[in-house]
């Protein structure tokens, strides 16, 4: 036959083989920011695709690292009608959905989260992916932060154990830092590992007994006596024992570096993902760091903690093909696969008590802390713009003119407390 | 239309076309939202109100703002004054043929194969308090005693601080490899017997400078300093990476309130009037410098 | 007022030295023009004195005092440079006011003495214009009236006139020449055109290659030229060169096939020698009287109405002519020759120096 009609038959049948391989199966775009070397986190999400697309033939899963430095900026456009994916690696829940409402932004799973294993997870990591009610997906990261030590200049300052009061951990800071003239050569304590300084105070304040807002997510509890003992405590290691670098407080202050050359000896709530990566990066110092439950405070001895999730994106039409690619992600031997790879601690106890969780000695406190863990997401939409590290925000001013300018502590917190209620009143 | 008008249209037509679309609607709707309520967090349920100039009236009223817009210009001013007189002396000894003019040149220009932000990352470094080398070599020649705390220490003296006089002098840095072009060029252009003349009449160095040098640079340096005022108002990178506005807002400058306003608290709006006053300032610029231009031409 | 002596200058440029061991001495009062073709090193030479090069051997020295380390602005002179280098920015009176503001003169001495440079040169309705509104003739008077002002021991000009087109330049010749007569002050004057070193000069300094090849009045290098080189340099149209040989008789010939009895005035040392014989245009006439140069036809008519300026075949030679009787000539005529026995120029063929 003559070319035109070979040409069209091409045309034909290529069409029909493609409508009904697309009509056999789904493909979903699923986003995820990358977690410590980013070829080799591609590489363990590929291996994972694999694996998954070998024991279905329904739904092909299309892969892509979204940046950490792109990464807010990217979300805050989903949640305002930006391109999103079908499903991703997504944080910061209550925020972006009070931003999207009913229209964009993370999306709640109504009938089709009983296809996941819910109970299988920790409670307080499930906390992280359900809103008002709802359940948006399955946490898969957990973010504890608790106490890292230089147990070189423990020993020789001769002391045995890490301290385990707050009382305690002044006493041993103080012998932690080290003069020389009227430089400090070395300090003796550090808030956080974390860049973000209201991260500092939010363990202190629930150590002390305090919560930052109702259940409901609609008044501000901050003008209470707990807020005024952790203040006073965080001023009292700066200005009185003098064992904190004031100049921590600043922008550009990095901790790694510091940590590393036995400039910061102690820090308070330490990252746990830094175990990773000292490990792999900074293998001089082995042997010569341990982690610590945090400090007993007056009343609590509560861990900052944060968590990822795995949800949905509103605006898919795949939203099935999804969850089905999250249940399988769920899966104990798939959950550890991604913590392993990560360093993050996971969210299922099973995962916990795997032998990853349990060959070092850091990684034993670790899972022991996790007990101690206190979601750092709170149930108001707002929450992220109070707390939000910036010089002008709510909280960071509240801290810094009180440790760092040493003005009113009291003034300070009834302006905080007020600017607080407004904000949440904001999303009314 | 002629053929000729045609093609030139054409030719002009995607670069136009892209300044449009990233350039000006962009900023006319900027310059909308300003005049609204925008935030982020009400903006489903809530809706966007018109609020006029109210945005505006907040902003200006809060005194870390007014002392932003403040700290915006006068750490432009110090950071052209300063670039741009070692930009006019190290243009003048480049432009001398002598040996190892080569290496001379390759230094000063060696600021421009840094980006700004990479070059903020190593500048926090040299300048952190107890681990800057800088600190290290003034207490082995014992000139100070305690380490300075280059971006940390918010003592002031008058309209100066140390952590502001730190970031001026990286954007300074940063700065020069342009300035020294466009001087280089100037100079470059600048008659040979001219300089000549004036030995003869009897000028000595500084003279020649003032007389020959400074008059003949001056369109470069018109068009320099209108770019860099123009730059310096909306600069960004280097406070925001090196001390996020800190300490005390003593280094804070209005792109990056702006920014914060935005992004971190998520006020759309007043983040918008923010930069409506950054575009007033440049309007400013852009007029006074017009006028001057004219004002040349006419004569 | 100054006399200045130049005693064995040498300049040099890294390995290469453009200026071989000059010397020169200038009266006071004189107006000395330096002229010679491109790249002779007039100009590095003016600019020496000028102070605006170093001077690598030998001595400048001014009024007996040596200044080869003095700086430009210690060495009261002033300088006219061929693109006039007036400051762009600044009005003509400014221009002109210049160095005497830097010399701290009182406002008044500086109105005093730009108005009477201004008036000199009539540059009084010009006063308040920038250059850039100014013809070339006008920005070349500007430039002179800033040297005057400073009524400087020495005046240098830099190929002023160059930049002009041929009619101003005639007249600034005159103009130039009459400042002179006016203030009398010495000056140097750098020129690559021998018509305005020979109207112009009180003395010519003919260069060539780093050397000086005669100094002496225009008459007296036109007269009497010392080198083959000046002897073709000086004089338009151009001396009639022929190279060929005196034999023991007296008899000139060259190789084009011409054969001249010159027995009665050569000079003695040329008899025998390989030589180069010069005899202007303007000496040799058609149908004259004089010694005979043999019969020419004519190639080339030029007529310019005073003169004829002929091009002839003479055997092979080419030789010019400059006619002055107003006779028309034409193409192909053939006309006979002659010269007058004192215009006549022989020189060594080998080193181009003169016989006599």
């Amino acid at each position: 036959m003559n070319l035109t009609k070979k040409l069209a038959l091409l045309a034909f049948s290529s069409t029909m083989a493609i409508a009904s391989v697309a009509k056999a199966e789904t493909t979903i775009d699923f986003w995820s920011q990358p977690y410590g070397d980013q070829i080799k986190w591609q590489e363990s999400y590929e291996a994972l695709i694999e694996k998954y697309e070998a024991s279905q033939s329904d739904v092909k899963v299309n892969f892509e690292i979204l940046p950490w430095s792109d990464s807010r900026t990217k979300w805050l456009a989903i949640a305002q009608g930006g391109a999103a994916p079908d499903c991703a690696d997504m944080w910061w829940l209550h925020s972006f959905s009070a931003i999207g409402g009913d229209k964009y932004g993370p999306m709640p799973l109504g009938d089709l989260a009983s296809k996941l294993p819910i109970d299988e997870f920790y409670p307080g990591a499930m906390q992280d992916a359900s809103w008002r009610g709802d359940i948006y997906g399955v946490p898969w990261r957990g973010d504890v932060r608790l106490m890292l030590y230089r147990s070189d200049a423990m020993k020789e300052a001769g002391i045995e154990d890490a301290p385990d009061t707050w009382d305690e951990v002044v006493e041993v800071a103080k012998k932690l830092t080290v003069r020389d003239g009227n430089n400090v050569t070395r300090w003796g304590y550090g808030f956080g590992t974390s860049a973000k300084i209201v991260d500092w105070l939010m363990p202190l304040y629930w150590q002390a007994g305090g919560e930052f807002m109702t259940e409901d997510g609609k008044t501000a509890t901050i003008d209470n006596d707990a807020m005024r003992t952790a203040l006073k405590w965080m001023h009292d290691m700066v200005n009185v024992h003098k064992v904190a670098d004031p100049d921590s407080f600043e922008k550009g202050y990095v901790a790694r570096p510091l940590f590393v050359a036995n400039r910061v000896a102690m820090f308070g709530s330490a990252e746990q993902a830094w175990g990773k990566r000292m490990e792999a990066e900074n293998p001089e110092v082995n042997g010569l760091w341990s982690f610590a439950r945090s400090a007993k405070g007056p009343e609590d001895r509560d861990s900052f903690s944060g968590a990822g999730y795995l949800g949905v994106l509103r605006g898919t039409e795949k939203a099935e093909a999804c969850v089905n690619w999250l249940s399988f992600l769920a899966k104990d031997e798939n959950m550890q696969a991604l913590s392993e790879a990560s360093g993050n601690v996971a969210t299922k106890p099973a995962v916990m008590a795997s032998e990853f969780w349990t060959d070092r000695p850091y990684k034993l406190v670790v899972a022991e802390a996790l007990q101690d863990a206190h979601t750092s997401q709170h149930p108001a939409p707002a929450w992220s713009a109070v707390s939000t590290s910036e010089p002008g925000g709510i909280l960071y001013d509240m801290i810094y003119s009180t440790v760092i300018e040493q003005k009113d502590m009291d003034e300070a917190i009834k302006k905080a407390q007020g600017l607080m209620q407004a904000e949440l009143d904001r999303t009314e | 239309m002629s053929e000729k008008n045609l093609f030139c249209y054409l030719m002009v037509a995607p670069a136009l076309f892209l300044t449009l679309i990233l350039g000006v609607y962009p900023m006319i709707d900027t310059m909308i939202i300003s005049f609204q309520d925008y935030d982020l967090l009400t903006l489903q349920s809530g809706g966007v109100n018109w609020v006029g100039i109210d945005n505006y009236s907040k902003i200006l009223a809060d005194e870390r703002f007014v002392q932003t817009i403040w700290q915006t210009v006068w750490m432009t001013v110090l950071a052209i004054l300063f670039s741009v007189s070692a930009g006019l002396l190290l243009a003048q000894i480049i432009n001398v043929n002598f040996k190892g003019r080569g290496i001379l040149r390759t230094v000063v220009l060696s600021p421009w194969f840094v980006p700004p932000v990479t070059a903020s990352a190593i500048w926090i470094w040299l300048l952190n308090t107890n681990a800057s080398p800088i600190n290290q070599v003034l207490m082995d020649w014992g000139l100070i005693d305690s380490n300075i705390r280059f971006l940390a220490d918010s003592t002031t003296w008058g309209p100066f601080n140390i952590p502001m006089l730190s970031v001026v002098a990286v954007r300074s840095w940063n700065g020069l490899p342009i300035i020294i072009i466009f001087l280089l060029a100037g100079l470059q252009s600048i008659p040979k017997s001219l300089y000549e003349a004036a030995d003869m009449d009897g000028a000595g160095m500084f003279q020649k400078f003032y007389h020959v040098t400074l008059p003949m640079l001056r369109p470069v340096l018109m068009i320099l300093l209108a770019l860099l005022f123009l730059g310096g108002f909306g600069h960004f990178e280097m406070n925001y990476v090196m001390t996020g506005g800190g300490p005390r807002n003593l280094t804070n400058v209005l792109a990056v309130w702006t920014y914060q306003e935005g992004f971190q608290f998520l006020r759309y709006g007043k983040a918008a009037a923010a930069s409506g006053i950054i575009l007033l300032m440049t309007i400013t610029i852009s007029i006074f410098y017009l006028w001057v231009e004219s004002k040349d031409n006419r004569k | 007022m100054a006399s200045i002596s130049i005693n064995e200058a040498y300049k040099s440029y890294g390995q290469l030295e453009v200026l071989h061991g000059v010397s020169l001495d200038i009266e006071d009062g004189e107006f000395v023009i330096l002229v010679g073709p491109s790249g002779c090193g007039k100009s590095t030479l003016l600019r020496m004195i000028a102070g605006l090069e170093n001077i690598t051997g030998g001595e400048i020295v001014l009024d007996d005092l040596v200044i080869n380390k003095l700086p430009p602005r210690q060495r009261d002179m002033a300088m006219v440079f061929q693109s006039y280098a007036l400051y762009p920015h600044m009005t003509v009176r400014k221009n002109m006011a210049f160095s005497l503001k830097l010399a701290k003169a009182s406002n008044d001495e500086i109105d005093q003495k730009v108005s009477m440079a201004a008036d000199i040169l009539g540059l009084e309705p010009l006063l308040e214009r920038k250059p850039s509104q100014l013809s070339g003739g006008q920005r070349q008077r500007v430039a002179m009236g800033r040297a005057i002002v400073r009524d400087p021991k020495l005046f240098l000009f830099d190929e002023p006139l160059s930049n002009l087109d041929a009619k101003l330049r005639v007249q600034m010749r005159s103009e130039i020449k009459e400042l002179h007569q006016r203030l009398q002050t010495t000056t140097v004057y750098v020129t690559h055109d021998q018509v305005e070193a020979m109207t112009m000069a009180d003395r010519i300094v003919v260069m060539n290659g780093g050397h000086i090849e005669q100094i002496g009045t225009p008459m007296n290098l036109y007269n009497k030229p010392d080198t083959k080189f000046v002897a073709s340099f000086i004089g338009s149209p151009s001396m009639n060169l022929i190279d060929g040989h005196l034999d023991d008789d007296g008899r000139f010939t060259s190789q084009e096939g011409l054969s001249w009895d010159l027995k009665d005035f050569a000079p003695k040392s040329a008899f025998g020698e390989k030589i180069c014989l010069g005899i202007r245009p303007e000496n040799i006439f058609v149908d004259g009287e004089g010694v005979a140069l043999g019969e020419a036809i004519i190639n080339v008519v030029e007529p310019t109405g005073s003169e004829t300026l002929l091009s002839l075949r003479a055997e092979k030679a080419n030789l010019h002519i400059l006619d002055r009787s107003r006779r028309e000539f034409k193409k192909d005529e053939n006309v006979t020759l002659t010269a007058d026995k004192h215009d006549f120029h022989f020189f060594q063929a080998s080193s181009g120096q003169r016989l006599s």
